[in-house]
């Protein structure tokens, strides 16, 4: 990715310290929250592992951003930054590549985030894609798949039925 | 002001806590004073889960040693990095949960070997198997009932040591990905067999578990709560941020009283207690006790034959990895604890040359797809990784054996809860090499009967995690710090409860048979104080 130049304009290149972007806000208007839910959701649209624009998961992900939110370090900073930094680079490249480009070629340099890019990709973007892969995303991949992955919450303690892909000894004809 | 109690409990860790229930459970009455040097360390909260998930972080982190702080001499480098927790709740808010016994050789080590300590206690003694017929206790059988440990009764060794007894929750069954290496096992006549874990009660989203979906696994700090909570335990008192600094020993050499530092105030508070009991894990027992000089204790409470601190043992990790061309299953372990072990070379002929117990690693075979989705790999790539190299190790714990000349010392110097820091000289056993080698040698033919390629067969050094003996009981004060009830030889009322007090470390993890020791201890106080 280093190989690549950084994308974005002056937004983006805006240059920050590296640790969590305070804001004086103490919540997330509502429209503040949908547009990072339409951040969150093309990350399911760019790598193709959660089915219906990622809806099955909305209720983990608002959990996941009230926790974020509402208990220190808050994330508000960060949420409003990831924001301003997206609506950026669609502008600058329209949607479609604007996602393409801020996962797949961003250009940000190794090392401690210190540009708003930076920010939004390694504070927002990168917890969004472990959230996401954590609530169920890791089931999107080459199948078959495992049916458990460090952190996913699938069923009760005591459940008979396995809860991972179980092991079946040869010639048992299960 | 001095304030006084019928026992006063030196470290909130697991052990203190057992014995503490058991006797309140027996008269709620007694009153029980115990002190931790470390912080109640919140845990419990969607955040917390979330930033452990998230970034791997603990909201006790901060509550281990920190790298570099101790030092080791001899010929190895001991591991300190997060081999205990220094927190209400003690190290059980982060351990594995493994909840294995020990088995009956084990407790004969120098008769069998001519190497390390006999215990003064036999297998029988924690698990009698006339138990019911006598009305002795179980104390295996209780401490699993207690922290709730599933596991399968019908493998070959649990059918020669349980005594017909269940476990009290069915076993963790094996993984898909275990599939390889349990067939590995068969073909060279290794039996597999299913980790026993302690799952105790329902989730309790703790923010420091990583056992979901199956929600929690034992740990102490929800024991210490509910004693707490008990309205029945009015005298029951527990102190974070209390360090013990000194046993105040009279002329007879009994203890006297114990001071303590409360690290907030910077005062310094004297306790008196009938009973006093160090349950501070098995450094900071042996080292506190060193530090408690007196008219009878020159060189520290309980150490006139000079055994305090030596003997210091833990196993060195042996591990061997493979890895297969190509993975069509996509294999990954799914849980993120271990499923598959065996006890098949934990046995009285390897003893000798030193027992070893064989798990599979609890993270691989394993692919983070989040990382690489970070990395910017795209759908296909990732698609590929999955299918593509598999890794799997085979990891063992290799038993050790005290040694005089292995010992624990204090290091001047304090660290951030006002404990004193620790030199550990350890030499290594000139046989271990050789052991060792041939332990890996046997735990390489599963991989080559699996047709994977070896990428490494090789062994650690030893760590704090599972250290023993540094207080090891003896028949006599000429072999031990204390005696078969873990009491401090020469004194009458001072005891430790802790795996200091292991004559050995054996091949498995200690925390089942310090809870059926912490017991078997209060049911020895609950008899000899009058309770
Ligand atoms: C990473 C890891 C994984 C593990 N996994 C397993 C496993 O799977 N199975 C198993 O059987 N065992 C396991 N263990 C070992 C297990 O954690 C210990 O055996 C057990 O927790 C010891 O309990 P304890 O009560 O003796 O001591 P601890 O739980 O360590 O508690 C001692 C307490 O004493 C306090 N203290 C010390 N000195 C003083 C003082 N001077 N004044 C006041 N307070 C003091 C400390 O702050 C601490 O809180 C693991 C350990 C580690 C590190």
């Amino acid at each position: 990715m280093t190989d690549t130049e950084m994308i974005g304009g002056p937004i983006s290149k805006g240059v920050v310290l590296a640790n969590l972007l305070d804001h004086e806000d103490t919540f997330l208007a509502a429209h503040q929250h949908d547009q990072l839910w339409d951040i969150f959701v093309e990350i399911g649209r760019a790598w193709g592992n959660i089915a219906n624009d990622s809806a099955s998961i909305k209720s983990s992900w608002r959990e996941f951003v009230h926790a974020k939110t509402s208990e220190p370090p808050s994330y508000i900073g960060e949420y409003v930054n990831a924001i301003s930094v997206v609506q950026e680079l669609v502008r600058l490249y329209g949607h479609e590549d604007a996602f393409h480009k801020l996962f797949f070629a961003n250009g940000i340099p190794e090392g401690p985030p210190v540009t708003r890019l930076a920010h939004a990709k390694v504070y927002v973007i990168d917890e969004f894609i472990r959230m996401q892969t954590v609530a169920g995303g890791f089931k999107g991949f080459a199948q078959p798949a495992s049916l458990n992955y460090k952190g996913y919450v699938g069923g009760s303690r005591y459940n008979e039925t396995p809860r991972v892909r179980a092991y079946t000894p040869k010639g048992s004809g299960q | 002001m001095t304030e006084h109690f019928q026992f006063v409990f030196i470290g909130s860790g697991v052990a203190a806590i057992t014995v503490s229930k058991r006797l309140l459970e027996h008269n709620p009455n007694a009153s029980i004073l115990m002190l931790d040097a470390g912080p109640k360390v919140e845990a419990k909260g969607r955040r917390y889960w979330w930033d452990y998930l998230i970034f791997d972080r603990k909201p006790y982190d901060f509550c281990y040693d920190i790298k570099g702080e101790n030092e080791t001499k001899g010929d190895i480098n001991w591991g300190y990095f997060s081999s205990r927790v220094m927190a209400y709740g003690g190290s059980t808010v982060h351990w594995g949960a493994w909840s294995v016994r020990y088995k009956p050789e084990d407790f004969n080590l120098y008769s069998n070997t001519e190497e390390g300590a006999d215990w003064p206690i036999n297998y029988e003694d924690l698990s009698p198997p006339d138990a019911e017929a006598t009305g002795k206790t179980d104390y295996y059988y209780e401490a699993e009932q207690y922290l709730s440990v599933c596991g399968d009764p019908e493998e070959s060794w649990n059918r020669e040591m349980r005594n017909g007894k269940p476990y009290p929750r069915p076993d963790f069954g094996w993984t898909a990905a275990d599939g390889v290496m349990i067939e590995g096992m068969q073909t060279v006549g290794i039996e597999p067999g299913k980790m026993p874990i302690a799952r105790y009660r329902k989730c309790m989203t703790t923010g420091t578990c990583k056992y979901c979906p199956f929600g929690s696994r034992f740990n102490a700090q929800y024991v210490l709560d509910d004693l707490i909570a008990d309205p029945r335990y009015q005298n029951f008192e527990q102190r974070c941020h209390a360090t013990v600094l000194n046993i105040v020993t009279d002329d007879k050499g009994n203890a006297a009283a114990i001071e303590y530092l409360d690290t907030r105030t910077g005062e310094t508070r004297t306790i008196t207690a009938d009973t006093y009991v160090v349950a501070a894990g098995t450094y900071e027992s042996s080292k506190l006790m060193m530090r408690s000089t007196g008219p009878k204790w020159e060189n520290g409470v309980g150490n006139n034959t000079d055994l305090l601190g030596r003997h210091i043992v833990s196993h060195s990790f042996l591990r061997v990895k493979g890895t297969t061309p190509t993975n069509p299953e996509h294999w990954v372990q799914e849980y993120d604890f271990p499923t598959l072990m065996s006890r098949s070379y934990d046995t009285p002929e390897m003893q000798k040359d030193g027992k070893i117990f064989m798990f599979k690693n609890r993270v691989l075979p394993n692919t983070d797809i989040a990382k690489l989705m970070m990395q910017g790999k795209t759908r296909d790539e990732i698609n590929a990784i999955l299918g593509g190299p598999m890794a799997i190790e085979m990891q063992a714990f290799y038993e050790e054996k005290g040694r005089f000349e292995n010992r624990l010392t204090l290091k001047p110097g304090t660290n951030r809860f006002g404990l004193p820091l620790t030199t550990i000289e350890y030499h290594r056993d000139p046989r271990f090499f050789k052991r060792a080698e041939d332990r890996l040698a046997r735990m390489s033919k599963v991989f080559d009967a699996m047709n994977y390629k070896i990428e490494h067969a090789k062994y650690d050094d030893p760590g704090g995690h599972h250290a023993t003996s540094t207080c090891r009981m003896g028949e006599t004060e000429a072999d031990g710090v204390t005696d078969r009830d873990m009491k401090v030889f020469g004194t009458d009322n001072l005891y430790v409860c802790s795996n200091a007090a292991f004559p050995s470390c054996t091949a498995v993890n200690p925390t089942l048979t310090l809870t059926a020791m912490s017991m078997r201890l209060g049911d020895h106080l609950i008899r000899t104080t009058n309770l």
